[in-house]
């Protein structure tokens, strides 16, 4: 008896001495990247694996205005396949702007196809800004936003992506100045990542979404970029199978001579302009 | 008379299985096994039923006279905490209110009732209670150590981390078994399952180590479960709290000439309820508008610091302005949210937004109440002294705690989920030992008197007697 006690009294030990201590994995200091100075809100952070582990790009595939969407509105929902865009068992389109988590799924598109919503574990960290379904800016100040510059960030997955439909991406775009309600015309470029174990090095396929006309100083307003993966990528679709990280750069689309998509850039004259990311979708995917 | 001989027949055959079953209740009811402290409340009341032929036949009438004269605070409490403005707009439910109503009343005749039942052992109640609520705050524990590291409120102290896209204060939270799944829970909100279990440590001031072992050694591992509960986070006004209990108890058994000590004491003690007595009057009035008053408060710097601008008479500021009003006399409405949402951090300023203003005065006498009747159970139970200085100690500690670092929203990720205090598990245990340590406010309770019980057993037979030759007549 005292020998199973002595054993029960180890293993617990063990189990909090071998503690993952996951709920302190990642902290920060008060109210990161919200502390209402633009140039303090970059979001640079770029995973380890992703800057040193990383493989040349195996494929490259471009994202046109045919083979993509682009929703503003409730009817741009149509855009999406059958029935992606129609709130479940109806003909009703999502609600673009109901964007509140949890309370409006199946009302909202964000609530109702988000991350979190499909696997909990996407819930923790800084990137749960991504995925936890406000799409837009609800009201209060930089709420659920990410702000990158050119260089973007790189994040792994907390599992792997088995099964996949289409991605979409909530953006908007911001600078410094006192002008509002205009486009800027930007290329993103998406890159998903998957480990191969032969090489042991993370393998990169890049989606190039080209010439996006990206809302900025538009009131807050966003718009959701998309494409399907079977319709991008073709008989290559099972590539992504097992993908476990992704990242997004961006560059500027035409003549801005006076703006700077590089934070650390101090050129006089020079405008910062950065994306605000509302939400990182990849509805109807599994995870394992 | 066959009544009476019914009675004893029952009371002699199931008195084991009835104490089997309040224990069972205890044990469950600390555990908050599922958090289904609904259940527990019925259950209590089912039981509570079944011990109503023992409170019959072991109390006397000036007992029930005393005892109905202390209860009808907590008969106020219990009807307006179940049934109010409060609980009607929350929308918990008949069901839910009526096993408030039924649970406050029942588990405090519990207390009062199972001491009438000879077989009874207090010990294995308290260590029902303590072994439950330490198998509880050691899984919370565990999985704390696990996810945070020890002493994480202290070495994360300000960091924040995200969760579903939102912002959160690392250090003021923990992990708690609530139902079957762990959750993230404000460390105040645990900490006070480890304080109680903390008091268990008192009682190793009068057990020996040699003599009793086997009891010494589990007393210990309760309390220190639950000190440790309260270090590792690190909790420190929690700890802080435990140092008036930590005093109490080391006079309680240290101090040889107790009844020299316990009246200067008992004038320190009622001078303090004096001051605090008028304090309270004064804030209520200053609440309610009395005009004199709030002038006088509003023009003295000092007192307006006092009164009003402090970080812990704001929030009750805010719930007493409030109690005032048409609406807010029975309990808050939802539309009350702002005195909803102020954290006074007391229970007894929270029954305001629950029970309203009558349930506030109410708690008050019944307070009051209690602290007389433990008085006089310290003095002239016959308990053992562990049992009375771990019951004494965790009162005291529930009340402070409770009346500081009560945390009506404790569940960090749905902060808009309200926690009663008064539908809680530490709630109906505390009115449990109440009714156990009830002691009636004048004279002696038929189970303490062996004298009285002789007698009524006497006149028990005497009855009898009488009847059965009035039986005899009247054949």
């Amino acid at each position: 008896m005292k020998r199973k006690s002595f054993l029960a009294l180890i293993a617990t030990f063990a189990f909090v001495l071998t503690g993952c201590m996951n709920d302190v994995a990642e902290l920060y200091e008060g109210h990161a990247y919200d502390t209402g100075d633009f140039a303090e809100n970059y979001y640079s952070t770029w995973n380890d694996n992703l800057k040193n582990s990383v493989a040349t790009v195996a494929k490259t595939y471009d994202v046109t205005s045919i083979n993509s969407f682009q929703i503003d509105k409730d009817e741009d929902f149509n855009q999406l396949w059958e029935p992606d865009g129609y709130r479940s068992g109806t003909t009703e389109p999502y609600s673009f702007l109901i964007d509140t988590p949890h309370e409006d799924a199946g009302v909202g598109y964000g609530p109702s196809n988000n991350l979190i919503s499909v696997d909990e574990v996407f819930a923790r960290g800084f990137l749960s800004r991504l995925y936890d379904g406000r799409i837009q800016c609800d009201g209060y100040y930089a709420k659920s936003r990410v702000q990158i510059d050119g260089a973007g960030y790189g994040a792994l997955f907390p599992k792997e992506m088995v099964n996949y439909r289409y991605f979409a991406l909530s953006v908007r775009g911001a600078d410094m100045s006192v002008n509002y309600n205009f486009f800027v015309n930007v290329n993103i470029n998406l890159t998903f990542y998957v480990y191969n174990h032969d090489i042991a090095l993370y393998v990169p396929y890049l989606f190039q979404m080209k010439n996006l006309p990206i809302k900025t100083n538009y009131n807050s307003q966003v718009t959701i970029f998309g494409f399907y993966f079977a319709g991008v990528m073709g008989a290559d679709v099972n590539l992504l199978k097992r993908a476990s990280g992704m990242s997004i750069t961006f560059s500027l689309e035409g003549d801005y001579e006076d703006y700077t998509i590089d934070r650390e850039d101090e050129t006089e004259g020079k405008e910062h302009f950065a994306l605000m990311l509302y939400e990182v979708l990849l509805p109807k995917s599994s995870w394992n | 008379m066959d009544l009476k001989n019914k009675l004893y027949a029952l009371v002699d055959k199931y008195d084991a299985l009835i104490i089997f079953l309040v224990i069972e209740c205890l044990a469950l009811t600390a555990f908050s096994l599922a958090d289904a402290n609904i259940i527990f409340r019925y259950l209590g009341f089912l039981i509570s039923l079944a011990l109503i032929p023992f409170a019959l036949m072991f109390t006397s009438k000036r007992e029930w006279l005393s005892l109905g004269l202390f209860s009808i605070p907590l008969v106020v409490i219990a009807f307006l905490t179940g049934f109010s403005n409060f609980t009607i707009s929350m929308g918990f439910g008949f069901v839910d209110n009526l096993s408030v109503v039924l649970g406050t009343l029942a588990f405090f005749f519990l207390g009062f009732a199972v001491r009438r039942v000879k077989k009874f052992n207090i010990d294995i109640a308290l260590l029902a209670i303590g072994a439950a609520l330490a198998l509880l705050v050691f899984l919370g524990l565990v999985y704390s150590l696990y996810q945070y590291g020890p002493f994480h409120a202290s070495l994360y102290d300000g960091l924040v981390y995200y969760y579903d896209g939102r912002l959160f204060v690392v250090s003021e939270e923990t992990k708690w078994l609530l139902g079957f799944s762990f959750i993230e829970v404000s460390i105040n909100y645990v900490s006070l399952f480890g304080t109680m279990l903390t008091t268990a440590l008192a009682a190793l001031l009068y057990i020996s180590p040699r003599e009793e072992p086997r009891k010494f050694f589990l007393t210990a591992a309760i309390g220190l479960i639950g000190l440790l509960s309260i270090i590792v986070i690190p909790n420190i006004e929690a700890l802080i709290l435990l140092i008036p209990v930590l005093l109490f108890a080391l006079g309680y058994r240290f101090i040889k000439a107790r009844e020299k000590v316990g009246i200067i004491l008992q004038y320190v003690f009622f001078a303090f309820l004096g001051i605090a007595g008028i304090a309270l009057l004064i804030a209520v009035l200053n609440a309610a508008g009395v005009s004199f008053l709030t002038n006088m408060i509003s023009g003295n710097a000092f007192l307006n610091r006092l009164f009003n601008t402090n970080r812990i008479m704001s929030p009750i500021n805010e719930v007493l302005t409030k109690m005032f009003t048409a609406s807010g006399f029975f309990g808050f409405p939802i539309t009350y949210i702002e005195g909803l949402l102020a954290n006074t951090g007391a229970f007894a300023f929270e029954i305001v937004k629950e029970g309203g203003f009558l349930a506030f005065l109410a708690m008050f006498a019944f307070l009051l109440l209690t602290i007389f009747s433990m008085v006089r159970y310290s003095a002239k139970s016959k308990d053992n002294g562990y049992v009375k200085i771990v019951i004494l100690s965790l009162l005291i500690a529930t009340l402070l705690h409770g009346s500081f670092l009560w945390d009506t929203f404790p569940l960090i990720y749905e902060n808009d989920y309200y926690f009663s205090f008064f539908r809680s598990a530490p709630y109906l245990i505390v009115l449990f030992l109440i009714g156990y340590a009830y002691y009636p406010l004048s004279g002696k309770p038929l189970v303490d008197n062996s004298e009285a019980n002789v007698l009524l057993e006497e006149s028990n037979f005497e009855e009898e007697q009488l009847e059965n030759h009035e039986e005899e007549i009247k054949l």
